[in-house]
């Protein structure tokens, strides 16, 4: 095994939490997410159709949840790749430069439903190294909660960021 | 809407109906908006040339989202997306034709509710599986006249 990367410093990153977000989940941008991911599901867009089904109204798909991806930064707040230079879920400072998507994984609760309003809570979870193939690798865990305006938890998503 | 599919029309190794998705830039321009990513690899040719990929990159939670819809799908408006997961081993670029698809590999009734479990891809024209996924879905039973017991 190859010497840990993971510092106290870094260790003392898993519990950090990141500043809790807002989703207002209009019928507009329901609309949009749908058309966007090319998902013709009536249930998502057409308020009759909606209002006949189990639901009683309209929903949205089930990774609506992610459309406020990047919170709007002004232009001169962006790296030259167009990402903000402080995303939604820190990163702690590592030896390693280049970031990858580790994978999803989502337990869904109640519905996202049109005319909720969601906050998302997110915590690292975990900090860990692998040995890749071209070197070590580190994996940031992060966990989200999303809950609605009742409180109920809507979905848990658990994110993995690999530094290599 | 589509014939509601039951847990007693699911087989354990049954292949999932492929979904279709051949993501153009326009489509690519609407995620990124819905999403306000601003990240040059979804837009900008020459930007993302220069980063050393063949041409703009489809991104990842929308190869995600086309595997939700694989299963919101299949499993009707009484069915019950429970659980997804999924990570992304290779690039898919614009125009790419992608295949999402599934087989059932577990099935069972749990507090009265049908259980099928999945294993989940997205794959390209040379059948290379750049994104890998699993789902638990929870479907009706035949047998039992309550429906909202997936609710």
């Amino acid at each position: 095994m190859a010497e840990s990367l993971i510092t106290d410093e870094i260790r003392a990153w898993i519990g950090r939490q990141a500043p809790p977000w807002t989703i207002e989940v209009t019928a507009l941008d329901v609309k949009r997410f749908a058309v966007a991911t090319d998902d013709a599901n009536p249930l998502y867009t057409d308020a009759e159709c909606a209002q006949h089904s189990r639901h009683g109204g309209l929903i949205a798909p089930p990774l609506f949840y992610m459309a406020p991806l990047t919170d709007p930064v002004p232009e001169d707040e962006l790296r030259p790749d167009g990402l903000p230079y402080e995303g939604r879920f820190p990163i702690p400072p590592t030896p390693l430069p280049r970031l990858m998507d580790g994978g999803t994984d989502i337990e869904f609760f109640v519905p996202i439903r049109v005319g909720d309003t969601l906050t998302a809570r997110s915590t690292i979870v975990d900090i860990y190294q692998k040995e890749g193939r071209s070197g070590p690798l580190i994996f940031v865990v992060r966990e989200t909660t999303y809950t609605n305006q009742k409180d109920e938890v809507v979905v848990i998503e658990k994110g993995s960021s690999i530094l290599r | 809407m589509d014939t509601q599919l039951y847990f007693e029309d699911v087989t354990e190794g049954m292949r999932l109906p492929s979904l279709e998705k051949t993501p153009s830039n326009t489509l690519l321009f609407l995620y990124s908006s819905i999403t306000w990513n601003p990240q040059r690899i979804h837009f900008d040719k020459d930007f993302t040339q220069g980063e050393g990929y063949r041409d703009i990159v489809v991104h990842g939670p929308l190869r995600g989202a086309f595997l939700s819809q694989l299963l919101t799908r299949w499993i009707g408006e009484q069915g019950r997306l429970k659980k997804l997961s999924y990570a992304n081993r290779d690039i898919a670029y614009v125009n790419e034709r992608l295949v999402c698809t599934g087989t059932v590999t577990k099935k069972w009734v749990e507090a009265g509710a049908g259980h099928v479990a999945c294993d989940i891809w997205v794959e390209n024209a040379e059948a290379a599986r750049l994104t890998l996924g699993s789902a638990t879905v929870l479907l009706p039973l035949k047998s039992d006249p309550d429906p909202t017991r997936t609710a």
